[in-house]
């Protein structure tokens, strides 16, 4: 009996030992930025696509508050309260500061962790970094912007030139007729 | 080195993990190849163990924690304030810390859930916290029935930091250990305090 549940443990710490491997390499292989913090706002878990873009490396960053991530703490309170009332938030744009205090602007994602469905252990935090986009619809406007002036002035050159038209054929119908 | 031997006759066991967290951080601080060093050394000391390859939930003879604390002294220079960032490293990097993270919903619930978490890495000693005390600031942690070295000491206490900066909110979070076995007290006393 002895035997088979010594087996059986083997056989549980082998899977959980696999599991375990399967949780570390998902974390790892995410492109999205992920971090994890518990319900006081302290980092417990990133991954190193959040370690990319932020510029922290996990050992900096674990144990700190993510509030310092964000523009204020007012930013990160709300984040959180929200999340946890609501279970999750998407597509919040915000603002977060890297170390070398870069504001990189970002679309948020968060979903909260409970224990049997009541309090909450901590929450995912993910972004999609809206700094590439950022700067295409900026110079996105700023063409539409040109192209706009120049249709305003070949319009107004088009305008001008039909009322020169009609004018000259005003004129040539009057000399006509005192002919 | 002479008395690194005697540390065979320790008994209890630790958590694999353990072991993946001090491999992840000698390399932090001295490469692969400090790495190797570590490991030759325990070897030829008639341990050989791969410590990137331990089974984060295995369990292994205890001494092999001091052990290696020591190795880490002797072969690659290690002051003790390395030893007590290693343990704030493995507080931080920790996947069962990861894992048990349900526990740290607040601060009361993580500390009440502290006997249980220092079993889930060994299987001697027995810690609580015996104080908190959140006007003051400060917390008393007592470990019963751990007798390894004074450098696991060193190491605990970078470690209980860590963990507490991850439970409290509080900034200045400073510890000291205010009672040691090593030092003729019953038990050791950890007292962690912040602004």
């Amino acid at each position: 009996m002895e035997e088979k549940n010594e087996k059986k443990i083997k056989i549980l710490l082998e899977d959980v030992t696999l599991l375990e491997n399967y949780v570390q390499d998902l974390f790892a292989f995410t492109p999205l930025p992920l971090v994890f913090i518990n319900p006081t706002g302290t980092v417990l878990d990133v991954n190193p696509a959040f370690t990319d873009v932020v510029g922290h490396d996990a050992y900096d960053i674990v144990g700190q508050p993510i509030s310092s991530m964000f523009k204020s703490e007012e930013v990160a309170k709300k984040i959180m309260n929200e999340t946890i009332k609501n279970g999750s938030i998407s597509n919040k744009e915000i603002i977060i500061i890297s170390k070398d205090k870069k504001k990189i602007p970002v679309s948020i994602f968060a979903k909260s962790r409970n224990i049997s469905g009541k309090d909450s252990s901590g929450m995912f935090i993910s972004f999609f970094d809206l700094t590439e986009m950022k700067k295409k619809e900026k110079k996105l406007k700023e063409k539409l912007e040109e192209t706009e002036q120049f249709r305003k002035l070949v319009v107004g050159r088009e305008m001008k030139m039909v009322q020169l038209k009609e004018e000259i054929a005003q004129l040539k119908n009057k000399n006509k007729n005192n002919g | 080195m002479s008395d690194i031997k005697s540390l065979e006759k320790k008994e209890g066991l630790v958590r694999g993990e353990k072991f993946r967290t001090h491999a992840s951080f000698i390399i932090f601080k001295n490469g692969k190849e400090g790495l190797r060093k570590v490991e030759k050394e325990l070897k030829a000391l008639g341990h050989p163990l791969v410590l990137e390859d331990a089974g984060t939930f295995k369990w292994y003879p205890a001494f092999l924690h001091p052990m290696i604390l020591m190795i880490l002294k002797d072969i690659l220079d290690w002051s003790n304030e390395d030893i007590f960032e290693m343990g704030t490293y493995s507080a931080k990097l920790s996947f069962m810390n990861r894992v048990l993270v349900r526990y740290m919903v607040s601060t009361e619930k993580a500390l009440s859930k502290a006997p249980q978490m220092w079993r889930n890495y060994y299987d001697i000693g027995n810690l609580k916290a015996v104080d908190f005390n959140e006007n003051k600031k400060w917390i008393l942690i007592h470990l019963f029935n751990f007798d390894m070295h004074p450098l696991v000491c060193i190491y605990n206490s970078g470690y209980i930091l860590q963990s507490m900066r991850n439970a409290v909110r509080g900034s200045n979070m400073n510890i000291e250990e205010t009672k040691c076995i090593h030092k003729g007290d019953d038990y050791h006393e950890y007292k962690v305090t912040w602004e």
